[in-house]
This record gives structure tokens, sequence and C-alpha cells, in this order.
């Protein structure tokens, strides 16, 4: 009887210790990424594709990624935040992105300059966005668009633009 | 002179240790406290960050328990609760970056550990030590050296600010102690612990005790307010303030039993 018991107690703690599986981080490439508008300028971050005051102007970056091990399309490309597949390492992004303006910025910054120095990086848990690019310079007042470009460490080179803005 | 004090009280001793030696062959006592104590000092000398932290003015209950192990010398340990007294809430518009005018600002996320305002809560105190029993007759004297801990709220106020109409969002934090762990709400602090009571029987199982103490506590509050960037959580200020290792003088009034 007593061995019985003990036996249970065995399996029981057997049984316990294989749930625990602790969870494996995956490692995933970056191969595309989605850009948004947002205007900062209330309590709130806002998606907006109209006019955003120039002083709260904001770029959010959406991750595409997929498997390490399939960038053959067998495995499809999903967002990096998204539950499926989390939690994750991108590896091959080391550094923060590029961002050209294609417009004239300001005197110092024609269209084409490199302009991510008048930008922070950072992020913000009430937007779904894995970067933010938040502008710390105010332009003079007109229609802007911003290229965010990463240059991958496996020699890619991933960019985008974002929709044309105004900022007044 | 100073000889002639020496002598007294060698020869005090003495006859004080000659009556311990007839101690009766009892290890355990028992006894019930209750103690009052009064802060000698306060947390911060800034008043404002004084009033947030509970005071070590404290009533409190303990069970003690004395285990002689050799003549009147022996270990005790006691375990109370206590009502701690009255802090004050922390100001929800509290401000201390003076560049910061929190009109410009949304106030988001605000979080509060305090205590509502004149609202007392009991705490959990802990003590251990040594002492050394002189009796004579029904008269016991009795020196206590321990150590202690004491529970008390660990106060924090963190709130976000967001610009209105710009880019600026700050996260900013006070807090009264460290914290080695961001859910820690509660505060042990560690105090040394002295006091003489004087015990005289009322019958053969029962004394009745007065006893005078001293607490010096060993951590002092540590109070911190920090403003980083709500987007890349760089520190932008910091401003620390060291308390005060806070003492106090306690009086107590027991029943021991025998």
């Amino acid at each position: 009887m007593k061995i019985k018991i003990y036996l249970s107690i065995a399996l029981v703690f057997m049984a316990c210790m294989a749930t625990s599986c602790p969870e494996k981080e995956q490692d995933v490439y970056l191969v595309g990424i989605e850009l948004m508008n947002f205007d900062n300028a209330g309590e709130s971050m806002t998606e907006s594709n109209e006019s955003v005051s120039k002083d709260a102007f904001v770029i959010g970056v959406r991750y595409k990624v997929c498997y390490t091990d399939d960038r053959e399309g067998k495995y499809p490309e999903y967002y990096a935040q998204s539950s499926y597949g989390d939690p994750k390492i991108i590896i091959n992004v080391s550094s923060n992105p590029q961002i050209i303006c294609n417009n004239d910025f300001d005197e110092d910054h024609p269209a084409g300059s490199d302009v991510t120095k008048l930008f922070k990086f950072g992020t913000d848990k009430d937007v779904e966005q894995d970067l933010l690019l938040i502008l710390t310079t105010s332009p003079a007042p007109g229609t802007y668009s911003f290229k965010v470009v990463y240059n991958c460490s496996d020699n890619t080179v991933i960019e985008k633009s974002t929709n044309p803005v105004t900022l007044f | 002179m100073k000889k002639s004090i020496l002598f007294s009280t060698l020869i005090l001793m003495c006859y004080i240790n000659i009556y311990s030696q007839e101690m009766d062959k009892k290890q355990f006592y028992s006894s019930i406290l209750l103690e009052k104590t009064f802060m000698l000092n306060d947390w911060f000398g800034n008043k404002s960050h004084h009033d947030v932290l509970e005071s070590a003015s404290i009533i409190d209950i303990a069970y003690r328990l004395d285990w002689r192990l050799y003549n009147g010398f022996g270990i005790w340990g006691s375990y109370g609760i206590g009502i701690l007294g009255k802090a004050e809430a922390i100001p929800s518009d509290l401000n201390l970056f003076g560049e910061i005018n929190l009109n410009d600002y949304y106030i988001k996320d605000l979080e509060k550990t305090d205590k509502s305002e004149g609202s007392k809560r009991i705490s959990i105190r802990g003590m251990i030590g040594v002492f050394y029993k002189y009796k004579h007759d029904k008269w016991i004297v009795t020196p206590y050296l321990g150590m202690g801990f004491q529970a008390l709220t660990s106060p924090e106020l963190k709130y976000t600010l967001k610009g209105k109409g710009n880019n600026d969002s700050y996260d900013i934090r006070y807090r009264w102690f460290d914290r080695y762990n961001e859910e820690d709400k509660i505060k042990s602090l560690g105090f040394l612990y002295l006091q003489v009571k004087g015990e005289r029987k009322i019958s053969s199982k029962i004394s009745l005790s007065l006893g005078v103490s001293y607490s010096q506590y060993l951590t002092r509050p540590n109070f911190t307010a920090a403003m980083v960037d709500h987007y890349d959580q760089s520190l932008i200020r910091n401003i620390r303030e060291k308390g005060n290792f806070v003492n106090s003088l306690g009086v107590s009034l027991g029943v021991g039993f025998w």
C-alpha cells in the first residue's frame, strides 16, 4: 500500500515538472517594415493621415519577421509583436534605423539628407508599434515624407517611406 | 571618587549575583507586554517627506518568551502587533521638478502607495536577543538586549506626464525607501532594542512588570525622485535625500507567567 502512495507522489511530481517548461526564445529575421504617422498632440497618440502639429509628429514602425531557418517562403511573415511566435530576437538588426527626409526639412537638411539626429527612438506600451521615431525638432510648416532605412547585418536593406503628412 | 563609584558598583553586582544564584530552576518564562514608544527624532529633516511615513511612535502588544540557559542568563524572543502612528497621504499633484509646470501636461497612469490620510495600520514587530535576570525576593530586574524588525508601508507615487500639443513625455516617480523589488509595498526596518524591566511577583504564578526601552533603527529612509523620458527611459533628473536613523523611547507594562 505504501509503495503505491510513494509512486503516486512521484508521478504527480514528474507531471508537475514536465509542465513547467521554460519558454524558448526564437531567433527571427526582419524581412519588412510598416510605417504609420501618429499625432501626439493629445493625451494619447492617434494614427493620422491628415495634418499633424509639427511639434507632435511621431512615426510608428512595425516589424515583419520570419523564422530563422526558412527565409524562402515556407513559413509566412508575421508581425513581431503578435502573440504568434513571441518571444523573439531579431538577429539581423543591431542598431536603430536611418531616417531620410524626402523633402527639404530646413536649410541644413535638404531633400534626401539624413535627419536621424532630429528624431528620438523609443516605445510606448499604449500603441502597438515596435519602435517609435519621435520628432524632436520642428520643421517649417509643409508636407513631408520620411524614409526609414534598416541596413541589416545580413547585407540586406529594408526601407520604406511614410505617407506624406502635412505638418503645421 | 571614581574608584569609590567603581568599588560600590562591583559590590552591588556581587550582591545581586549572589541572589541570582538562588533563582529557581525554571527555564521558560512567558509574558505579555503592552508597550508605547515615542519617536525621539524625525524620519526626514524635510517635514513634508517625514509626514508621509508612518510614525515609529507605536502602541504594541507582544508575547515574549524568555529561555534561561545558565543562571540568570538566557535568550528571548517576542512577536507582536502594533498600531502605527498616522501618516499623511501623498499629494497627487506632488511636483518637485521646478522645470515642470503640471498645467502644461496631461497626468496619466497615476499610481499611489501610501496611507489614506489620518488612518492607522496594524503592523508586525518581532524581536530576538539576550537577557540577564537579577532576582531578589519577589523582585526581578531584567535587562534585555535584542534586535528586531518593524514593517512599515513603503510609500510611492508615480505618474506619466504627457505634454499638451507636443512630443514631451516624462515618467515621474517618488519613493521614500529603496525597493529591491518593484512590487515591495512593505519595508522591514531593523532596529536595536535595549530594555530594563522591573518585575514583582504577586503570586506564585503571576508577576507584574514595568519596563523602559530604547530602540535605535538601523535602516533609514531614502527619498528619491526620478524623472525619466517616457519613450526611451533616459534619466533626465534625479533627486535624493537621505533620511535619519530614528530612535525611540518606550514604556511597557506586562504580565508574566511563572
